[in-house]
């Protein structure tokens, strides 16, 4: 056995430690065997000034003179002392961030120089939670100690008890006198069939009870006594910084205690007798089929027999009270344990749950696989990791979580920088010792780089509270949400401009550039020609001159002439078009308008606003015979930003359902399919219209395929209304997708001789879309180009 | 006692020099400066070398002599100071180990002291250490030295010819003959490569160096604690002396070189736990030798925190004194100006509840009154009551340090004539010297002298160890005990 072992009871009145000496060393001036006293109402003092500023506790921090008012000079400033009650208080509930971390490794040094090994007592309760748990191991690793280990203080005291011969199996209830009251606990005698000795195990978080017999409350009792037996001017300005009211409670009263005043004069304090207890009341059934309840507290004296009597009154079963230094022989024996690899004791950690989806349904999973308690300073870790999907194209995900006793859930956000683009599994871990901070919960996964090679941790207090309850959240996971057809664009390219290049990649005559740059072209054969989908290449996909957002190909992008010659003919067309729109000029025909529209969004908005006042008008300059449909379909190419208001409200003014026109059909998909903002104008009723249209078109028989493309599509529009609801039209979920889903079926089942193979695969995917299992998001476009 | 910078200093001076602020002092510790921050008291440091001109001229003091068959017949003087020096830091070291109670830090001092009081345990050192941790290791190594196979072409004979190189072929075609064994000539041998063993590796380099060391460092610890001879620690390090002192005869003889201090170890020395622990330990060695040769410049500052300690445990053993406060205790590893405690004031304050009185020590405040400052003196005590006034009475403690013996009569006399002029001069101060006491280096006596005064001033004979510590510290407590018999 190697290395200096410490046994630590830090309780801010009687601190004290045990050792035990395993050094091999052959220096045989150091005697470090022995119990430590570390000091009656301990403090800890600041020595040196700035850089050279060090902290020194136990009992050397008792004597000094730091803190101890003016009257000591300058090393007797307030700031230099701080009681360890104090530290311990605030290690449990204070303020972060933590500076008391330097102090309270300086009292672990007054207590156990040098110690390789050491076990921290500390009081059992939710008062001590993880964070605080963290914070007492950094302060141990500060001091220098090569393997800390926290123990509750009640199970230290059950393991004195059974170093003593408790019998296995029996339930032994432990009282513990802590600053703020009496914890009380239960623990079992267990041994596992591979042990050699048996431990304790504890069950559940101590109940804290009677505050008034509080270590803080009795020494503000014993201070007013202390004010009442001294009648001494200007003595409440030091009655602070006396120690004898602690030592009162302690039960080991000076027969004085010296206090120098601010003006460097001394006086003396007389003892006055212990205060009176206070009354006490027990939480009975905690120690229900118990042998005995151990009674470890540090006060003294009379307090301490008033304790031990009020418990016997108020319990039927044996009270044995312990010596004052029983928690510190504890924290020895179970730092021997510990160096021996014996178990110290047993503990449940509290069980952690998050939600997976299993098969689409979300399901509550347990991270603690075990009901078995696990032995202290060893780490657990789900044995089996909880996998699940992180979806494409999402770069964050929430992870609920869910502890026993810690109230709400929890929400945690994991974010990555890139989205996947398809869907990844993760693996989600728990990893957490009793007694020994906070459980560490990391994402991480096997094949995906980003997690696989920086998995993220999370912290269970640091994460998001949630209002609702476990079964709520739950509830509102049922799916998540399904993914939605992109917008679509229509791609643009040098074939309608210049023609197609055969295979000698020669393009032939009489492409859109040709007709702009000869003057008699006429503005049909440029109308026909700017609405041309021609493939760049033989066999290669075909594109229109300009793409559906207004952009050029990057090529005629980089041609000012041609462009110029466009930016002319396009102003040309306009200005004639506004005139005629005026009755200032007369055409039979709407060539020109035709021209200006399939520029999509580069049409000037004048004329925009023409083609919305065109389609409500009869009577407009426009209208002739088939100019209907060019309207709808130019309202449907042209229509951006705020003129979707305007658009959106022709949409509604169209007839029936039932009586919609394809021209009606190709309006509102066009619109839905290539604008997102168009969304922000729609309600869910229009969706339901919209909706009522695809079915009745679907229904129809011999649907063309040209009407079949255009009702597709508006469906994949529609289905983009999952931007603003997001199980909107989910088969399953929302009663419409259902209807549209049978549709499309039966649609398919009686035109599937005529579809081609392409729209067959195209409309499979748009079906994927309607069930909520996502397919290509660019089936938008595929639909389009299908046709 | 105290002097200008132009005085010249001999071995039976205890220097101390007053300076103003921003006056450079050369070389030296402050111990004491004026609440008005103008002027400071300081101590300069002994020159190694007997005598040197710094803030002040040293002529005739001893030389630093370092332990060891080289300086055999030097100085003797030299190391009779280093002897005293080494048993003042080991009084002071006591501390470390009692530190490492903290709840009990001044009984055990005391504990510990009576133990030297009595020579009950030789002091402790590095080498005492060493020579319990270090033996096993030398005897795990002794027979497993590092060896190297060399290579080397000799003329061997022909059956033992087990390799050939370029160089060996070359000899042998210019040899006469025709066959090998003609070549071989009339003593049948030829040029070939041998593997000689050799031990002189930079590993046994550091061995040897470290053995030479120990060798000298334990000879010299046994030869300062001759006293303890029989004892069990005397006869480890002696035996550790003469095991050490084969080793090193021994790896000289195989050929085995010293190694350079400073040299980074090589891979044998960084892995071989027994190599390695020899390395270390030889640095260790050297380092106190290094810190020694500082320390004794410093001894004057080491003598006045031996002193402040002295005065604490005095006062601790005063029949009815409690501890009411004292300063909290650090340990330097490396001193500081000879200092290796590192502590706030007051350094310790007692209730002598007989006498309703309460004694604080204070060491090297940090700032003194200005008609303190004259005084120079390192440490005061304080003396005040329970009667609710501020304490008015005080106590000048100087440990004189001189490489010879003082008179203790005329050195008290002499303080007791001065203090006067030493008060004059102030128009305003908080208190009143009615007595002082001057700690003398022993130098092998014992006793005390007092010169009634008033003031009255008693100068009290003290040693780091046996008698000579006893009776030093029955004289502070006999005037401790003086001092509270005159009320507050």
């Amino acid at each position: 056995m190697k290395g200096r072992l410490s046994g630590l009871d830090v309780n801010g009145w009687r601190d004290a430690a045990l050792r035990s000496c395993a050094r091999d060393d052959l220096d045989a001036d150091v005697a470090s065997d022995g119990p430590i006293d570390g000091g009656r109402v301990s403090s800890v003092v600041r020595i040196g000034d700035d850089a050279s500023a060090a902290w020194i506790g136990g009992a050397q921090a008792d004597l000094a003179p730091h803190g101890r008012g003016g009257g000591w000079g300058d090393v007797g400033a307030p700031e230099r002392r701080v009681r360890v009650a104090e530290l311990m208080e605030r290690i449990a509930c204070g303020a972060t961030p933590w500076t008391g971390q330097d102090a309270l490794a300086a009292v672990v040094n007054g207590l156990a120089p040098g110690a390789d090994v050491a076990v921290l007592a500390i009081p059992d309760g939710a008062g001590f939670g993880e964070a605080a748990q963290e914070r007492a191991l950094g302060a141990l690793r500060a001091a220098g100690v090569r393997r800390p280990l926290l123990a509750w203080r009640t199970v230290l005291a059950a393991l004195v008890a059974i170093e003593e011969g408790a019998e296995e199996g029996a339930r032994i209830g432990v009282v513990s006198h802590c600053a703020d009251g009496l914890s009380c606990q239960a623990v079992v005698v267990r041994r596992r069939p591979q042990d050699r000795v048996a431990a304790p195990q504890r069950i559940e978080e101590a109940v804290s009870t009677a505050p008034g017999w509080g270590l803080g409350a009795l020494e503000a009792l014993s201070q007013a006594a202390v004010l009442d037996a001294n009648p001494v001017d200007r003595l409440e300005r030091v009655i602070d910084l006396a120690r004898l009211p602690g030592l009162v409670m302690l039960g080991e009263p000076p027969d004085a205690e010296i206090l120098r005043l601010d003006s460097g004069a001394w006086v003396q304090l007389r003892p006055p007798a212990p205060p009176a207890p206070p009354p006490l009341r027990l939480p009975v059934d905690r120690f229900e089929g118990c042998v005995s309840v151990l009674l470890e507290t540090v006060v003294g004296g009379q307090l301490r027999a008033a304790l031990v009597r009020a418990m016997e009154d108020a319990l039927d079963i044996p009270v044995v009270p312990l010596p004052p230094d029983a928690v510190a022989r504890g924290a020895r024996l179970a730092a021997e344990r510990l160096l021996r690899g014996e178990p110290v004791y047993f503990d449940v950690l509290p069980q952690m749950r998050t939600i997976v989806l299993d098969r689409g349904e979300p399901a509550s999973r347990d991270l603690i696989e075990t009901d078995e308690a696990l032995p202290a300073g060893r780490t657990y870790r789900t044995p089996r990791p909880i996998r699940f999907g992180w979806p494409a194209g999402r770069d964050g995900i929430n992870i609920y979580l869910n502890r026993d006793g810690s109230g709400q859930p929890r929400r945690a956000g994991v974010a990555l920088d890139d989205a996947p683009s398809s869907d990844r599994e993760v693996e989600l871990v728990l990893e957490q010792a009793p007694a020994a901070g906070p459980a560490r919960l990391t994402v991480s996964a096997r094949d995906w780089p980003p997690l696989r090679d920086h998995p993220r941790t999370i912290l269970f207090e640091q994460a998001e509270v949630d209002d609702r309850s476990w079964a709520e959240i739950i509830e509102s996971l049922r799916r998540p949400p399904p993914g939605y057809p992109e917008r679509m664009v229509l791609p643009c390219g040098l074939g309608p401009w210049f023609g197609t290049m055969d295979a000698r990649s020669v393009r032939p005559e009489g492409g859109l550039a040709d007709l702009l740059r000869s003057d008699g072209a006429g503005w049909d054969s440029l109308a026909d020609a700017i609405a041309k989908r021609v493939p760049d290449r033989a066999g290669g996909p075909s594109a229109y001159a300009v793409d559906s957002d207004g952009k050029l190909p990057t090529k005629i992008e980089a041609d000012p002439a041609l462009k110029r010659l466009l930016a002319a003919h396009c102003d040309e067309a306009a200005s004639m078009i506004l005139r005629r729109a005026r009755g200032q000029y007369q055409v039979p025909e709407n060539h020109r308008l035709r021209f200006l529209t399939w520029t999509f969004r580069m049409c000037p908005g004048e004329v925009v606003d023409e083609v919305i006042a065109a389609i409500r008008d009869s009577r407009h300059p426009f209208i002739r015979k088939g100019a209907a449909t060019l309207l709808h379909h130019a309202l449907g190419r042209v229509a951006e930003g705020g003129r979707l208001r305007e658009a959106v409200a022709i949409l509604r003014g169209f007839p029936e359902p039932e009586r919609w026109l394809e021209y009606h059909v190709a309006c509102a998909a066009f619109l839905l399919s290539r604008n997102d903002d168009v969304f922000d104008h729609l309600t869910r009723r229009d969706v339901d219209r919209m909706a009522r249209v695809v079915e009745t078109t679907l229904a129809r028989p011999n649907l063309k395929p040209r009407r079949l493309a255009y009702t597709c599509t508006l469906l994949g529009g529609l289905l983009r209304w999952r931007m603003k609801e997001e199980f909107a039209l989910v088969a399953g979920e929302d009663p419409l997708g259902d209807t549209l889903l049978a549709a499309l079926d039966d649609a398919v089942r009686r035109g599937r001789l005529g579809l081609s193979p392409v729209m067959l695969g195209t409309l499979e995917d748009l079906r994927g879309h309607l069930e909520g299992h996502g397919g290509r998001p660019d089936i938008l476009a595929a639909l389009m180009m299908a046709d | 006692m105290a002097s200008d910078g132009r005085a010249v200093l001999g071995p039976t001076d205890a220097p101390t020099l007053e300076v103003a602020v921003g006056e450079d002092p050369g070389e030296a510790a402050r111990i004491a400066s004026w609440d008005d921050g103008a002027r400071a008291t300081v101590v300069p440091r002994y020159p190694r070398i007997g005598s040197a001109v710094g803030p002040a001229r040293f002529e005739g003091l001893p030389r630093l002599s370092h332990d060891g068959p080289s300086t055999e017949g030097a100085d003797e003087r030299g190391r009779d100071a280093l002897r005293r020096m080494n048993t003042v830091l080991a009084r002071i070291g006591d501390l470390e180990v009692a530190l490492d109670d903290p709840a009990r830090v001044w009984a055990r001092l005391a504990e510990r002291w009576g133990r030297a009081e009595r020579e009950e345990e030789p002091r402790m050192a590095e080498i005492v250490r060493q020579s319990g941790v270090m033996a096993p290791r030398l005897t795990a190594l002794e027979p497993r030295l590092r060896r190297v196979l060399r290579r080397s072409r000799e003329l061997t004979p022909l059956s033992r010819v087990e390799e050939v190189d370029r160089a060996a072929m070359v000899w042998l075609s210019r040899q006469p003959g025709r066959t090998l064994a003609e070549r071989a000539g009339a003593s049948q041998r030829i040029m070939a490569i041998v593997r000689h063993e050799s031990l002189d590796t930079p590993e046994n380099r550091v061995l040897r160096s470290y053995a030479t060391l120990a060798r000298d460092v334990a000879r010299g610890w046994c030869r300062e604690n001759e006293a303890a001879r029989g004892r069990p620690r005397h006869e480890r390090v002696d035996g550790f002396a003469r095991r050490t002192a084969r080793l090193a005869g021994d790896l000289a003889e195989a050929g085995v070189g010293l190694a350079r201090a400073g040299a980074a170890p090589n891979y044998v020395l960084m892995s071989d736990p027994d190599y390695r622990a020899v390395h270390d330990a030889w640095e260790r060695l050297l380092l106190r030798r290094r810190a020694l040769d500082d320390l004794w410049g410093w001894q004057a500052c080491s003598w006045s925190e031996f002193t402040a300690l002295a005065l604490v445990l005095a006062l601790g053993e005063v029949p009815g004194a409690r501890m009411v406060a004292a300063s909290p205790l650090a340990w330097r590893e490396e001193h500081d100006r000879g200092r290796h405690v590192r502590a706030d004031n007051p350094l310790a304050a007692f209730h002598l509840r007989r006498e309703g009185l309460i004694l604080e020590v204070q060491d090297r405040p940090r700032s003194i009154e200005a008609a303190q400052g004259p005084f120079s003196a390192p440490i005061w005590l304080r003396i005040g009551d329970l009667s609710g006034a501020p304490a008015r009475r005080r106590v000048p403690v100087w440990p004189l340090h001189a490489f010879d013996a003082l008179d203790p009569a005329a050195e008290a006399r002499e303080a007791s004539a001065a203090i006067p002029g030493l008060l004059r001069g102030s128009t305003r101060r908080s208190f009143a010297v009615g007595e002082a006491l001057l700690i003398l280096p022993a130098h092998g006596r014992t006793g005390a002298a007092t010169a009634e005064g008033p003031p009255s001033v008693t100068a009290v004979l003290m040693g780091p160890s046996g008698a000579e510590l006893a009776a030093g510290r029955r004289a502070v407590a006999a005037f401790v005990r003086s001092l509270i018999r005159s009320g507050p």
